[in-house]
């Protein structure tokens, strides 16, 4: 099957799933599933095979060539985890048969956006998936649906940039297909690519949640259906970012490409946004309450780490970004399942109301710790490499703020990732969450998956380095030095292996030493040291003894005094509407007052009229 | 081959240990002199760890308790393993900063897991001022650490020695960035002005809160090898190293001593206040001596 006939189908077996999932929503999830396996397969089938579908002379143009398959891979997987999870994981929904089918809708959205090979294309399947994700966000509760506008409003912005740049693209060049702006891209003139540039990067902010346009994020991400967030914040925000990647490649903006069309220097204005952007997502990140929220502003900061190091510029830079992509499209699932499935149990995703949970839930425990460790970027795991390499080509190049800016995010990171692992899962257990189970088996193998990926792509990094350095040649950048587990750069070599054997070995000797010493006795939890004092509530009520609320309240009273972005915009928004309120009163109240300026205007334009 | 690099790093962590510990029972004479007391004998340190190992009963809260006492120990004794101490480096060639630096966070991982894990809310709020204050003493170290990188074009601790043996140190280069970096190790050792996330008073030395018998035990060696860690990354990074293992020893010791002699005079900070010096001092004096230094470098 070619790749135009997999979009057709996708469409319409998310009709067909619609329907049959009104009979029972685990048939549907499973077709889902199986699709999607299928479709992993037809991508692979179809490398370098154009194709193309034509409705009323609108072509629709794809290829899945070198520079598309990585994100197509990486796509597939995230929804094959999801949608795997997704079996059990959508019992308590309301619109079941409404989440498969769109969820289905938007797989094949984003198959086609990474598969196209025209501008147009991407632009349809862009504008397919921003609609698409909104009716999935806004499909959970009324605070979904305000959260969903604010998502539409601000994608629409980021779309009619989009518009705008392609049609600037097709008047200079003559043409929007990959092909021809490679080939043709000298005949653009550096004011047109100075525009195409700023309105293509406007797009991908608002998409990827980059700084100044990240704010639809938390509440997107915080209150859309659980099984989504993990697509919304590993797969969606990605989106922006391809189109920076894409603009890197056919739009050089930075000395990577030696053909630098662009007059100004784009490239380090875009990686100072992407490291204003780690520091914001960072602080914004260990103030939230909620762990959804809290690993929506992460995105921030992540989606910032990727920007900084796509425009910066080097090879070393751009291949961390690309593989950075790649380990928070992991650790976001990891990290948004693992809060599913504490959400499936519990009913509630809030910190404050939760704790204790490791003793039932350890499988989803280990999966948190796993991505949280990878997130943080600590060896011997894959978000070690990506980070290693980012930092390399900064220090390479002394470039101080970008490396405080990512050295912030990653200290910080310890810090916000922390909390939901101490609040959720560590801590004393309320007593209503005794009896809680873990997930069933098909929840809890997306989660197995990832923490051995995580887990075995840190070790033997060279398994996904070898593929992107293909990909990196492909493009006409300069591949990195690596072996299976080794990492050359001019700074130094790192050995994953041999830091794995030798923490492993540490971990051994600790674990003599702890075993020859005397056996240990357990207590139960609410057994504490209490200061002396007899706490007999401790045993009833052991959420009296957990320390949740205002994790870190000392860092908060540092940022008290500063303003927020949102209520910014909020105030800008409260402002604009109140100006129009002013023309509101006078034309649309249906006041007599109303009605004979209306009047008057409409006479007064036809006298102009005719005099002129 | 594998064998003599076991036998290298057991040797190595065995000589740390009793180096160490040996110093830090010493440390609590010096404090005792300065307050007019005897202080104990410079052994009282192996005698408490060996007593609290010994001990018939520890106290478990459960799987993760255990589990994270034994991440703590096992990553610091790993980051040990890549800090080179004076010419001697157990895997030669693999003394890379940034590694040290992270691996180093795995034990602090693996601490503040088991503490939360034993479900006392006084552990919680001491490992939510230590993250906070991380916050604070890492970032000043770090741009400190990366233009001595930058300027070396290298992250390998022993080229960085290497190269401030054959010319001055990097503490006559750039004083302004090596008295912030004396600084911000204080912050990692948890001395005082530093020291609110152990607290002893307020919050019943917070992480440490639960642990007795064995888990303390080795919750001590554990801090004594992340002190080594620490103070031999200054040393390393900005008194040379060491020519020699004694060479460094000496340079070792007149940090770690003057570290305890000024924080002995020193009351706590608040938490916030301490990320609020480091950010506003630390910070601020970093990007001063980057400025000046990647200006001569480039000019």
């Amino acid at each position: 099957m070619t790749f135009n006939n997999l979009i057709l189908l996708g469409s319409v077996t998310s009709f067909l799933t619609y329907f049959l999932s009104k009979l029972s929503y685990k048939i549907g999830t499973v077709i889902k599933t199986l699709f999607i396996i299928i479709s992993m397969y037809i991508i692979y089938g179809n490398f370098n095979t154009p194709s193309s579908i034509s409705i009323n002379e609108i072509n629709l143009n794809f290829n899945v060539n070198a520079f598309n398959i990585y994100f197509l891979v990486l796509a597939s997987f995230v929804f094959l985890m999801t949608s795997l999870f997704s079996i059990n994981g959508i019992k308590k929904y309301k619109y079941k048969n409404s989440y498969i089918f769109l969820n289905l809708l938007l797989f094949t959205g984003i198959i086609g956006l990474f598969g196209s090979s025209d501008l147009i294309t991407l632009f349809i399947f862009w504008e397919l998936i921003t609609w698409v994700s909104f009716f999935l966000i806004s499909l959970k509760s009324s605070l979904s649906r305000k959260a969903a506008l604010v998502y539409i409003f601000m994608s629409m912005i980021g779309t009619y940039f989009l518009i705008s740049g392609i049609f600037i693209i097709q008047n200079s060049i003559g043409g929007v297909s990959f092909n021809l702006i490679q080939k043709n891209i000298g005949l653009i003139n550096t004011a047109s690519a100075n525009k195409v540039i700023i309105f293509f990067v406007i797009a991908a902010f608002v998409k990827g949640g980059v700084y100044p346009l990240h704010t639809w994020l938390r509440n997107a991400h915080g209150e859309a259906p659980d099984n989504f967030s993990p697509v919304l914040s590993g797969l969606l925000t990605k989106m922006g970012l391809y189109l920076i990647y894409f603009l890197v490649i056919f739009f050089p903006f930075t000395k990577l490409i030696s053909l630098n069309i662009a007059s100004f220097p784009f490239g380090i204005i875009f990686s100072y946004i992407g490291g204003i952007s780690i520091i914001v997502g960072t602080i914004s990140a260990i103030l939230q309450n909620d762990a959804k929220k809290l690993i929506a502003f992460s995105t921030v900061s992540h989606a910032g780490y990727i920007v900084l190091a796509f425009s910066y510029g080097t090879n070393l830079a751009f291949f961390g970004s690309l593989m950075h992509i790649l380990v928070h499209a992991f650790t976001s699932l990891g990290m948004f399942l693992s809060i599913a499935a504490v959400k499936y149990r519990t009913n509630t995703s809030k910190m404050d109301d939760l704790g204790g949970l490791i003793t039932n839930m350890p499988v989803t425990f280990t999966t948190y710790l796993v991505s949280i460790i990878s997130l943080a970027g600590i060896p011997p795991l894959v978000g070690f490499v990506s980070k290693w390499m980012i930092y390399q080509a900064l220090i390479v190049n002394g470039s101080y703020f970008l490396a405080f800016a990512a050295f912030f995010g990653s200290i910080g990171s310890f810090m916000y990732v922390f909390r939901p692992l101490a609040t959720v899962f560590l801590g004393q257990r309320p007593k209503k969450y005794e009896k809680i189970k873990e997930v069933p088996f098909l929840m809890q193998l997306p989660m197995l998956i990832i923490t051995l990926l995580t887990v075995l792509l840190g070790v033997l990094p060279g398994i996904i380095i070898k593929p992107l350095n293909k990909l990196m040649t492909h493009l006409g950048i300069d591949p990195i030095e690596s072996s299976l587990y080794k990492l050359v750069t001019k700074l130094t070599t790192l050995d994953m292996v041999l830091i794995f054997t030798v923490f492993g070995l540490g971990f051994l000797i600790a674990l003599i030493v702890f075993l020859i010493f005397a056996k240990t006795t357990k207590v139960k939890q609410h057994e504490q040291y209490t200061a002396g004092e007899i706490v007999p509530e401790l045993k009833t009520m052991p959420s009296m003894y957990h320390y949740s609320k205002n994790y870190y309240k000392p860092f908060s009273r540092i940022f008290s005094i500063f303003p927020s972005l949102e209520s910014i915009y909020n105030r800008i928004a409260y402002f604009t509407k109140k100006i129009f309120d002013i023309f509101d009163n006078f034309f649309y109240k249906e006041t007599v007052n109303g009605y004979v300026w209306i009047i008057s205007l409409v006479f007064l334009t036809l006298i102009i009229i005719r005099w002129l | 081959m594998i064998i003599k690099f076991l036998i290298r790093g057991l040797l190595f962590l065995i000589g740390a240990f009793i180096f160490q510990v040996s110093l830090s029972g010493f440390s609590r004479k010096v404090v005792g002199r300065i307050q007019k007391r005897y202080g104990p004998v410079f052994w009282q340190n192996f005698r408490d760890i060996f007593k609290f190992l010994f001990k018939k009963t520890s106290i478990s809260h459960g799987f993760i308790f255990d589990f994270g006492v034994l991440m703590a120990f096992g990553g610091t004794m790993a980051t040990l393993i890549f800090v080179p101490f004076g010419n001697f480096a157990v895997i030669p060639g693999q003394t890379n900063f940034i590694v040290i630096i992270y691996l180093l966070a795995i034990g602090l991982l693996g601490m503040a897991m088991s503490a939360v894990g034993s479900g006392n809310p006084n552990a919680s709020i001491g490992i939510s001022r230590a993250l906070t204050q991380m916050l604070g003493y890492e970032l000043p170290f770090l741009i400190i650490a990366l233009i001595i990188m930058f300027t070396n074009q290298s992250s390998s601790l022993e080229v960085l020695v290497n190269s401030q043996i054959a010319g001055t140190w990097n503490l006559i280069k750039m004083p302004l960035g090596a008295v912030v970096a004396f600084i911000s190790v204080m912050g990692m050792l948890g001395k005082k002005p530093f020291d609110s996330p152990i607290a002893p008073a307020e919050i019943a030395s917070g992480p440490l809160v639960e642990y007795s018998g064995k888990y303390l035990g080795i919750l001590m060696i554990q801090h004594e090898f992340a002190t080594v860690i620490e103070v031999g990354l200054f040393v390393n990074l900005f008194l040379g190293g060491g020519k020699t293992i004694l060479d460094f020893m000496i340079k070792y010791i007149i940090v770690y001593i003057l570290m305890v002699i000024i924080s002995s005079f020193l009351p706590r900070f608040k938490v916030e206040e301490s990320v609020k010096f480091f950010w506003k001092w630390g910070l601020s004096i970093s990007i001063i001596q980057a400025v000046i230094t990647l200006g001569f470098y480039f000019s």
